[in-house]
């Protein structure tokens, strides 16, 4: 991979082999490597130790710099998109992507990785169906990416598109055998109702797992698609009563936050989810928390007002 | 004089200077014998299946022989469970004709190693049906031609049945791989350390950062393999990647070096869940289960595949221990700072709630290049770390001391982890400052050995002399009632040294001496040369004088005395052919160099190094300091996997002097490449 070999390159024309004390440190050694004399790899290697230190402004400059000094770096244009991304530059990001994707190379898995790059820039303009070509494109090219089969099942979710969605995941177990694409299929498979389907999956899970609540909710999840309220009910309170044991108070588990979130709302505790919702958004959970919070928020909004007209006629 | 890596140096720099003179102490690994590139190394085993790995120069027919008894090796690997990757350069690329001839269609299609000296090929085998918890001699064979010697390192033990409780011994470590001495003697600390106890390994583990500076091929070989050479032949070594491996390997491709050179389980292979990729994995050894991260260039978020994946596993996972292990210490003052650096709060802040709600009990580190030892702890997620509510033991878990961590019989959440932060085990110490939940700061070189027997555990950092400089316990016995301590006993402030002596650079332990001190040079002064063509091996050397190093004047005798360049002269040229075999092997290059006071030096027409010449060069030279220090000093040369080639080099260095009333100059180098 050509941009495999840039990084090895970069490094070696400092081999600052025994001298590692830090990002700061680092820094200032590049900073009087860089005053001997400019190279698109010195700066790129003071952009990723300022991006280590969250000076993503520093890093931006110093991956400019690079850029203007090797412009055909794939490496230097992938780092500078993601850098232009945090600093809230989509556009420019986008841009910069798709500059980059037309440089030509021997392997055109060099440019999978920049294509899933921007496919996650589009995704977050909610461009989802560019998005998803990006990421069709990047898996042809590389089959063995596990997160590049979830980015595309998000996407195909967003996009309504339940068949293509299962079919993909099925394509991904077969090329990766990683387990977390197999969990991932039972939630494409409960989303498009597939919910007996699912049912012996998720036994042979709650069979073999210790830790059962995640099992647990898809099975109530899949009960409830079945009409079986009352055993959807069981499990869903044996799932809350798990999470209560392994959960912190305040916590910041992303995940737990949301399983949390999502018994109580399949137990119809609309406060209760939307308060889950809200603290696994801010521990840093998916984007679709953020459009379940919205959901609950308009739910609840329409029971208030539910509740207020009967009051109303009372009063007349 | 030839350079070939598989020809062991015997050339010793003991002449060169004192410090050098503990390497002899040392004993070095031996070059493997060809056509063997690289020795035999066992990856990625389970209670019935292990993996062997080798190199040859050339393609062999590849054969493991193994067996319970050592003389009678009975059985061979299968033919189809043999995997084989090969280096055979780009098309249109320079190489010798042997290894153009390597270039057939049958070997192109072949999986590719990347940045391996051309013409290496690289055999992973797979043995699998065995006998649990039993042990098995092993050779390599090219076809009937035995490539191993009759040794008894050549064996393995297939790991002990899932589940089984016994006493275990596992050796951590991180930051090693630099081929310099302190490697060597931590390494070596090991070794003599569990053979004085009667306890050899079991496995180890190695945090990242096994091969400075950039993780390339050559440096894995000189710097990992052949550094650790005896103990990879017959213990497994479950690696995680650190940030100087990443600078050749992505963990988004799964491309590079790093990925080479290891065999993990990407399929539950040996326990836990399947991760489908070899950036992140776990496995299981007795009552223990062990989880992998790649904290260095993958999405530590929540959301990301890696930390659902360890969710997974984690919920999967019913071993008695569960010990995590990745680079980047979620809580260290040491040589890094984890309240300011990114890649460093985002595995405190995301991935340490799934570790701590998962019931993990141990974390093991490198990165920071000291030794840090929490206390028992829990929830400690925000930045900057504090240890208020935290921490639920603040004692220091010696039996001997304040008594063991405690925690309940079984797997349970937010019981407490202890962090150990060991990436001492080779690199340049050091320390920022003290963080509050560190029960113990050690600057020292060390690793850390690791007992499990049963419900105790037991780890021991034992430093580069042997000496144990720490030891903790946890015992998971009966239930236990967790308390947060609202204001635990905190570590003294660390108060930074007003003067800090700079560690000066030293030569890779196994090396060899290209141009000797006293060589015959080429010589010129009192005269300039146009340009830069000098440097280079066409240069006609009309007017040059032969001499024999050291060059200089002043209060000191040289070999090569230049009373005549004082007041007239600032300035020497000086040029030495060198030979090397194959380029693309050379890890690193360096020169051992007494100077007053400065010097450019250049490899077939590169600059190379430049020390005390602020800019430009010739009689153009610009900033020319003093030199302070008397003695040699060791100088890594630049780019060299650019400018160097197969056969003749050439060495030019221009030596300036800061003044013409300097009453004083010499010039004292000698070549030395890692072997």
């Amino acid at each position: 991979m050509r941009w495999v070999c840039a990084i090895g390159t970069a490094l070696l024309s400092a081999l600052r082999v025994m001298a590692h004390e830090g990002p700061e440190h680092e820094i200032e050694e590049l900073t009087e490597l860089i005053a001997k004399g400019e190279t698109a790899n010195l700066f790129l290697q003071r952009a990723i130790e300022y991006r280590v230190l969250g000076k993503n402004i520093e890093a931006a400059a110093d991956l400019e710099q690079a850029d203007r000094l090797d412009p055909a770096s794939l490496l230097i244009q992938h780092e500078l998109g993601r850098v232009y991304f945090l600093l809230g530059k989509t556009n420019e990001a986008i841009d910069l992507l798709s500059h980059a994707l037309k440089i030509k190379t021997e392997q055109p898995t060099e440019l999978a990785a920049l294509r899933v790059l921007r496919a996650e820039f589009l995704g977050a303009r909610s461009e989802n169906k560019k998005a998803l070509e990006d990421c069709e494109a990047a898996i042809h090219a590389q089959l063995s990416n596990v997160e590049w089969y979830l980015l595309r099942s998000a996407l195909q979710s967003r996009l309504k598109q339940p068949t293509e969605r299962i079919a993909g995941l099925e394509q991904g177990i077969k090329e990766t055998g990683a387990g977390i694409l197999e969990t991932e299929l039972v939630e494409a498979m409960l989303d498009d109702h597939q919910f007996q389907a699912t049912l012996p999956h998720i036994e042979r899970e709650l069979h073999s797992s210790r830790i059962k609540s995640s099992w647990l909710i898809r099975r109530a999840r899949a009960r409830l698609g079945l009409g079986e309220k009352q055993a959807a009910k069981a499990d869903l309170e044996n799932a809350l009563k798990e999470i209560a044991t392994r959960i912190t108070s305040p916590s910041t588990d992303a995940n737990l936050l949301t399983e949390k979130a999502q018994a109580h709302e399949l137990l119809g505790e609309k406060m209760e989810a939307r308060l889950y919702y809200e603290q696994a958004r801010d521990a840093g959970a998916e984007d679709w928390v953020k459009d379940k919070i919205k959901a609950l928020n308009k739910a609840l909004k329409a029971d208030e007002e539910g509740n207020e007209k009967p009051a109303e006629k009372d009063k007349k | 004089m030839t350079v070939s890596k598989f020809h062991r140096s015997s050339v010793s720099l003991l002449a060169l200077s004192a410090a050098v003179k503990l390497w002899t102490a040392i004993s070095l690994a031996a070059n493997p014998p060809r056509p063997l590139a690289r020795f035999p190394y066992v990856q990625c085993a389970s209670p019935t299946m292990i993996h062997i790995a080798w190199r040859t120069e050339s393609p062999i027919d590849p054969i493991v022989r193994f067996g319970t008894n050592p003389s009678n090796l009975n059985l061979n690997s299968a033919t189809n469970a043999i995997v084989v990757r090969a280096s055979l350069g780009t098309n249109g690329q320079e190489m010798l004709p042997q290894w153009r001839a390597l270039r057939t269609p049958e070997n192109l299609r072949l999986p590719k190693l990347h940045s391996a000296p051309i013409g290496t090929f690289q055999y992973e085998v797979r043995l699998t049906d065995l006998m649990p918890d039993t042990r098995y001699s092993y050779a390599v064979f090219d076809g009937t031609e035995r490539l191993t010697s009759d040794d008894e390192s050549y064996q393995f033990t297939t790991y002990p049945p899932v589940g089984t409780v016994r006493p275990y011994q596992f050796w951590v470590l991180g930051d090693g791989g630099t081929g310099r001495e302190p490697q060597y003697a931590v390494h070596q600390a090991m070794l003599d350390t569990t053979r004085k106890e009667g306890r050899p390994i079991d496995f180890w583990i190695y945090a990242g950062d096994m091969a400075y500076g950039t993780g390339r091929d050559v440096e894995f070989q000189a710097r990992f393999f052949e550094a650790y050479d005896h103990t990879l032949r017959h213990k497994v070594c479950w690696p995680a990647m650190g940030n100087h491996e990443g600078f050749t390997s992505k963990g988004t491709t799964g491309i590079g070096p790093y990925y080479d050179a290891y065999i993990v389980p990407t399929r539950g292979e040996v326990g836990g869940v399947a991760s489908g990729t070899e950036a992140y994995y776990s496995f299981d050894y007795g009552n223990m289960h062990f989880i992998c991260l790649d904290s260095h260039d993958l999405d530590r978020k929540p959301t990301s595949a890696m930390a659902k994946w360890l969710q997974a596993d984690l919920d999967k996972a019913q071993a008695d221990w569960l010990i995590a292990f990745w680079h980047h210490p979620p809580y260290t003052k040491g040589s890094h700072d984890s309240d300011k650096e990114k890649d460093l709060t985002e595995m405190r802040r995301y991935i340490m709630p799934i570790i701590e709600a998962g019931g993990v009990d141990v974390v093991l580190t490198g990165h920071s290049h000291t030794y840090e030892r929490s206390m028992l702890m829990d929830g400690a997620y925000a930045t900057p770390t504090v240890s208020e509510s935290v921490i639920l033991d603040d004692g220091d878990g010696d039996p001997s001391g304040d008594g063991p961590y405690r925690k309940s019989a079984g797997i349970h959440a937010h019981e407490g982890t202890v962090q150990v932060v060991n990436g001492n085990a080779g690199q340049t110490l050091g320390r920022t400052g003290t963080l509050p939940v560190m029960k113990r700061t050690i600057v020292e070189h060390g690793s850390v050995l690791v007992n499990v027997n049963g419900d105790t555990l037991v780890g021991r950092m034992i430093n580069r002399n042997g000496s144990q400089r720490d030891l903790f316990s946890i015992v998971k016995r009966g239930s236990v009632a967790v308390s947060r301590l609202p204001l635990p006993w905190q570590p003294p402030e660390y108060k930074k040294p007003t003067t800090e002596t700079k560690q000066k650079a030293a030569p890779a332990v196994d090396h060899k001496i290209l141009i000797t001190r006293e060589a015959g040079w080429e010589y010129l002064v009192g005269a300039t040369t146009r340009g830069l063509s000098w440097t280079r091996l066409n240069f006609e050397t009309q007017g040059w004088k032969t001499g024999t190093a050291a060059f200089g004047f002043g209060e000191r005798t040289y070999k090569t005395e230049l009373k005549d360049m004082r007041r007239k002269s600032t300035l020497i040229y000086l040029r030495k052919e060198f030979q090397i075999e194959q380029a693309d092997r050379v890890t690193e290059m360096g020169l051992w160099i007494d100077y007053e006071d400065g010097f450019i030096a250049y490899i077939n027409g590169h600059e190379v190094a430049r020390v005390g010449v602020a800019r430009s060069s010739g009689r153009n030279a610009q900033g020319i300091k003093p030199r302070d220090e008397n003695g040699p000093s060791y100088i890594i040369l630049k780019d060299i996997n650019t400018c160097l080639k197969d056969g003749a080099n050439l060495l030019a260095i221009e030596a300036h002097i800061a003044s013409g009333e300097s009453l004083n100059f010499r010039l004292d180098p000698s070549l030395i490449v890692e072997d």
